[in-house]
C-alpha cells in the first residue's frame, strides 16, 4: 500500500511533465492542473488497478491522457466552446504578446493548433518519447493508425511551420 | 498571453507546488465528515421561483403557444447522437458517462425551463435551429464532418434536420429563455456562476421528476451511476466576496492582502479563481485562509489570463483574517 510520502515522491518526479501532457490535450493551464490533481487522487485510491512491472511513467500518461479526453467529452468543455464562439472574448494587448515568439514557441503552438487526433500522436510520439508500438496499445488504435496521424500531423506541420527548421521535419 | 499558448507551460514550478499541496491535503483530510446537505437555499428559491413563474407565465403561454410539436424531455434520439459522437472519439460502440451527464444537463435545463412554462416562439426555434445547423460548418477537431455524421447515424441531411435539429433547436431556444430569466435572478453575476447556479436548480429539477427515467436510460446504455468525478481542493486566500460569488487566490501572504490590489497579487500570485458563494459559512471574510472542495473548471476569462471559475462542493475556513 503506497503511503503518502512516496506518492509525494512521485508526484515530485512525474507532475511538471503530466500538467504539461495534458495541457497538450485540453489547451487550458488550470484545467491540466486540475486533471493531474484527480488523476494523482485516483492513482492513490486504486492501487491494486498499477501492476508493479509495468512502468509507471506509462501508467500514469495514460491515466492523464483518458482523463483530459474525458474533460473534451465534458458539458463544461463544450459549453466554453460554444461561449466563446458565441461571445468572443475582447483580448487585452499584453506587453509580452508582442515580444517575438521564438522558435520553439512557434512550433509548440502550432502543434497545439493541429486537429485532435494528429496533435495526439505528435505529444507522444516527440513530446513523450514514445514508441509507436506503446502509442498504439495506450490509444487502443492499430500502429498503421498511429504512423497515419504521424505522417499527417507532420504535414500539417510542414504548412505551418515553413520558415521554422524543426529537425523533427527537416529529416522526415 | 493568451492560455492557449505553450508559454504558460513554460515554469511549470508553481502549477506544481499547487497540485501536490492540493493532492495532499485531500488525501489527509479524507476523514473528515462530509458536509451537510447543500443547496437548501437553492430548492427554496427554485420551488419559489416556480411558484411565481407559473402564474406569471400562464397567461404568456397562452399567446406564445406554438403549433410546433414539443419534444420528449430525455430525448433518446439526442443520445443516439451523443453515441454516434464517441465513437468517433474511441473508435467502439460506447457511450462515455461525460457524455451521459451532457445528455441530462441538456435535458435538465429544457425540463425546468418547460416547468416555468418558457415556451419559444418559432422564430425563435428557426434562429436556434439555424444556430445547430451551423455549429456544424465549424472545424472541431473532437468530432465528425458533418457529411460523416449522417452516413454514421444512417440518415438524410433532411431527415437529421427533422430528428435532430428540429427537437434540440426547439430545447436550446428553450433554455436561451431561461438564461434571459435568470439574469433577473442572479443580477450583477459573471457568467459562468450564473450559468452554474441555474444548471444546480435544472439538474435538481431533473433528478426530483425523472428520477425512473434517468435510471432506465442508465441501465439501457451502461452507465455507471456512481460520479467517478473526483473532488478537487483549492487552498488559498480569500481576496474579493460578491453577492453571488468569492475570489481565492493561492500563495497570498497575510501581510499582502490590503497593500496590494486583488489585482496585483493575482498577477503576482498567477492564480485567481472565482468560486459560486452558496453553502458556506455566514462569517466568510475578505483576508481568510480557505480550502474550497470543487469538480471542475466552468469558464475562464480571455481577457486575464490568470482568473478561471470552478463549481463548489463544499468549502471551509482555515484561518480566520482576524
Amino acid at each position: 500500500m503506497l503511503l503518502i510520502h512516496e506518492l509525494e515522491r512521485i508526484m515530485e518526479q512525474h507532475t511538471e511533465r503530466l500538467i504539461r501532457l495534458a495541457f497538450y490535450y485540453v489547451r487550458d493551464l488550470q484545467s491540466a492542473e486540475d486533471i493531474v490533481q484527480d488523476v494523482y487522487i485516483k492513482f492513490y485510491d486504486n492501487q491494486q488497478n498499477y501492476e508493479e512491472r509495468g512502468e509507471l511513467k506509462a501508467y500514469l500518461s495514460k491515466l492523464v491522457s483518458n482523463r483530459s479526453k474525458d474533460y473534451l467529452r465534458s458539458w463544461t468543455y463544450r459549453k466554453i466552446q460554444v461561449q466563446q464562439k458565441i461571445f468572443p472574448q475582447q483580448t487585452v494587448m499584453r506587453r509580452d504578446m508582442l515580444v517575438q515568439q521564438d522558435e520553439r514557441t512557434l512550433i509548440e503552438n502550432a502543434i497545439l493548433a493541429l486537429p485532435f487526433k494528429q496533435r495526439e500522436v505528435i505529444i507522444h510520439f516527440y513530446f513523450e518519447e514514445m514508441p509507436v508500438i506503446d502509442i498504439a496499445e495506450l490509444l487502443t488504435i492499430p500502429e498503421s493508425t498511429v504512423k497515419t496521424r504521424l505522417r499527417r500531423g507532420r504535414e500539417l506541420l510542414k504548412l505551418q511551420l515553413q520558415h521554422v527548421e524543426w529537425e523533427v521535419l527537416l529529416h522526415e | 498571453m493568451s492560455k492557449m499558448d505553450a508559454r504558460v507551460v513554460r515554469d511549470l514550478s508553481e502549477s506544481k507546488k499547487r497540485v501536490m499541496s492540493n493532492v495532499v491535503q485531500h488525501l489527509q483530510q479524507r476523514h473528515e465528515k462530509k458536509s451537510a446537505k447543500r443547496w437548501p437555499y437553492g430548492v427554496l428559491a427554485m420551488i419559489l421561483s416556480v411558484c411565481i413563474g407559473l402564474f406569471i407565465y400562464q397567461q404568456y403561454n397562452e399567446q406564445q403557444q406554438q403549433a410546433s410539436t414539443i419534444p420528449p424531455v430525455l430525448d433518446e434520439r439526442i443520445l443516439e447522437l451523443y453515441l454516434q459522437l464517441d465513437s468517433f472519439m474511441n473508435g467502439k460502440n460506447r457511450l462515455y458517462k461525460a457524455s451521459f451527464d451532457n445528455f441530462l444537463y441538456f435535458e435538465s435545463t429544457f425540463a425546468y425551463a418547460q416547468s416555468k412554462k418558457l415556451v419559444p416562439t418559432q422564430e425563435q426555434i428557426d434562429k436556434a435551429l439555424k444556430q445547430f445547423m451551423e455549429e456544424w460548418s465549424y472545424e472541431d477537431d473532437t468530432r465528425p464532418t458533418y457529411d460523416k455524421l449522417l452516413q454514421m447515424l444512417q440518415v438524410t441531411n433532411e431527415g437529421f434536420i427533422e430528428n435532430f435539429g428540429k427537437p434540440i433547436a426547439y430545447k436550446m431556444a428553450t433554455f436561451d429563455l431561461l438564461w434571459e430569466a435568470s439574469q433577473a435572478d442572479y443580477k450583477d453575476v459573471s457568467s459562468p456562476i450564473r450559468t452554474w447556479l441555474v444548471e444546480q436548480e435544472a439538474m435538481n429539477y431533473l433528478e426530483q421528476h425523472y428520477h425512473k427515467d434517468i435510471a432506465s436510460l442508465r441501465e439501457k446504455y451502461k452507465i455507471p451511476e456512481k460520479d467517478s468525478q473526483m473532488k478537487l481542493i483549492r487552498s488559498g486566500t480569500v481576496l474579493a466576496i460578491k453577492e453571488h460569488e468569492f475570489l481565492v487566490v493561492s500563495g497570498v501572504l497575510a501581510s499582502e492582502v490590503g497593500q496590494k490590489s486583488v489585482d496585483e497579487l493575482v498577477q503576482k500570485h498567477s492564480n485567481g479563481t472565482w468560486f459560486p458563494l452558496v453553502d458556506i459559512p455566514q462569517t466568510l471574510s475578505v483576508g481568510d485562509r480557505v480550502e474550497v472542495q470543487y469538480r471542475q473548471s466552468i469558464g475562464n476569462d480571455d481577457a486575464q489570463p490568470f482568473i478561471d471559475y470552478k463549481d463548489i462542493v463544499e468549502m471551509k475556513i482555515i484561518k480566520e483574517s482576524h
